[in-house]
């Protein structure tokens, strides 16, 4: 027997033609199936009517696009600009990795990166003043590589925080996972790949200070890690992380956190 | 009283770079957003990162809407998408399917308690109906979309968005069972392969 399927769910739903009512009226009366059907659709419509609209979690959204707004427009800023911002927050971009470079001891490095600490710092204002605009210079951190998924909105977020913290100066706050060592990729790939996913979104106001590989819903991908200031000569109010994917560079994700 | 801005006009103004504009669209649209993304999902967690995605990927691409479709069909196709790339990337079961089992009583009043719990199974329900299908229920059932507009949004003919909201009432009034809030009659046999639709 054909069954009229495309005509139950108007018919269920009270939308069909006098023809067509007809024809399923006509069906029903010799088919015990589709008569079952047509009530259990019939409940079903019913039971999805209780369903009512849930009030959106604060924050879901607009602190998302106010930060993405908020970026493009820093993103706008002529280069020239741009270069004496960024020259101009050194100190602040070298006293949050000497932050993290204390808090960090554990973290994994590329080979070759054991001198750590001071090494990065002394080399980075000379990197930077010959670099120009953010992205052209080489890495001023190294890349960790983690195992960890970071697909999970809560991990993303703790990240943000766990950062926001250090910066905050509480170097009583939990270390980072110790991390295994790298070989898969280097440091200035990983920060020209997260470079290009975030695109507009980095500004010169916005200090890398950590680099990582992990995951993102199960993809290789590339975290950075970037203290972000509200102007130049302004000390860094916001962590800000940007996920990309390893393969494409792609933006996968971002997060943000108020220092 | 001021008429209401048209979506669309919004839409250029945002890409026009008027950032305010598009802030109008976000709050008009937002709860629409989440919640058939929670409905799809069945996780909050979930919700929250589709609707989050959504708002970015408009922000991004604003400037390539070019108003073939109402704003308001690009913005469910591109929830859609981003709920069926979640539940590939998540493929555990939802938080709302790990609550404990329990025999709900037959509602016999509007109780708001009763009605949340209601809710809660048919949720559960939603989440035993396959995607295909499901979506196609939420958009009209829940959503109030019409047939031509769920075809838009999902890419299929409007006969297909008739006989997937057909099997997906039916297999959503299987999984939800005695949770159903009226008397059925004896299901029918599962005989779905044998039918010739």
């Amino acid at each position: 027997m054909t069954h009229p399927e495309e005509l139950l769910a108007g018919y269920v739903d009270g939308t069909l033609t006098e023809d067509e009512r007809t024809v399923v009226d006509t069906h029903l009366k010799s088919c015990e199936t589709c008569r079952g059907e047509v009530v259990l659709a019939t409940g079903a419509v019913a039971a999805l009517a209780e369903l009512r609209d849930e009030p959106v979690p604060f924050g879901v959204t607009g602190p998302a696009i106010a930060d993405f707004e908020r970026r493009a427009a820093r993103a706008r800023t002529p280069w020239w600009r741009a270069r004496v911002h960024w020259v101009a927050g050194l100190a602040a971009a070298a006293a949050a990795i000497a932050l993290l470079a204390v808090a960090l001891p554990h973290v994994g490095r590329e080979a070759g990166d054991e001198r750590a600490g001071q090494g990065r710092l002394a080399a980075q204002p000379t990197t930077i003043a010959e670099g120009g605009a953010p992205g052209e210079f080489a890495a001023p951190v190294p890349l960790e590589v983690q195992d960890v998924d970071y697909g999970d909105a809560v991990k993303l977020q703790a990240l943000a925080e766990e950062t926001a913290a250090l910066r905050g100066q509480d170097l009583s706050a939990p270390v980072p996972s110790p991390t295994t060592s790298n070989k898969a990729a280097t440091a200035e790939t990983a920060m020209s790949c997260v470079a290009e996913a975030a695109g507009d979104g980095l500004t010169a106001n916005d200090t890398l200070v950590r680099l990582i590989q992990a995951k993102f819903g199960g993809k290789p991908a590339y975290l950075g890690v970037y203290l972000e200031s509200p102007g130049p000569d302004e000390a860094p109010d916001q962590v800000v992380i940007w996920v990309a994917s390893k393969r494409a560079c792609s933006l996968l994700s971002f997060s943000s956190k108020a220092i | 009283m001021p008429l209401e801005e048209r979506d669309e006009d919004l839409v250029r103004r945002s890409a026009n770079g008027d950032r305010s504009a598009f802030g109008v669209l976000v709050e008009r649209h937002e709860r629409r957003v989440f919640n058939l993304a929670l409905r799809m999902t069945g996780r909050e967690e979930d919700a929250r990162d589709a609707t989050q995605e959504v708002f970015l990927a408009a922000l991004r691409k604003l400037s390539t809407f070019r108003g073939e479709a109402a704003f308001t069909t690009w913005l469910h196709r591109v929830t859609v998408n981003a709920c069926y790339d979640l539940l590939r990337k998540r493929q555990r079961a939802p938080l709302l399917d790990r609550l404990p089992d329990h025999e709900p009583e037959p509602p016999t009043s509007p109780d708001p308690a009763e009605l949340t719990d209601l809710s809660i199974d048919v949720q559960r329900a939603l989440l035993h109906v396959p995607e295909d299908y499901r979506v196609v229920m939420i958009l009209h059932d829940v959503r109030d979309l019409p047939y031509d507009e769920v075809a838009q949004v999902v890419g299929v003919p409007v006969g297909t968005v008739k006989s997937r909201l057909h099997r997906g009432r039916v297999a959503l009034a299987r999984a939800l069972g005695d949770a159903l809030p009226r008397e059925r009659p004896e299901r029918p046999a599962p005989s779905d392969e044998a039918k010739s639709r």
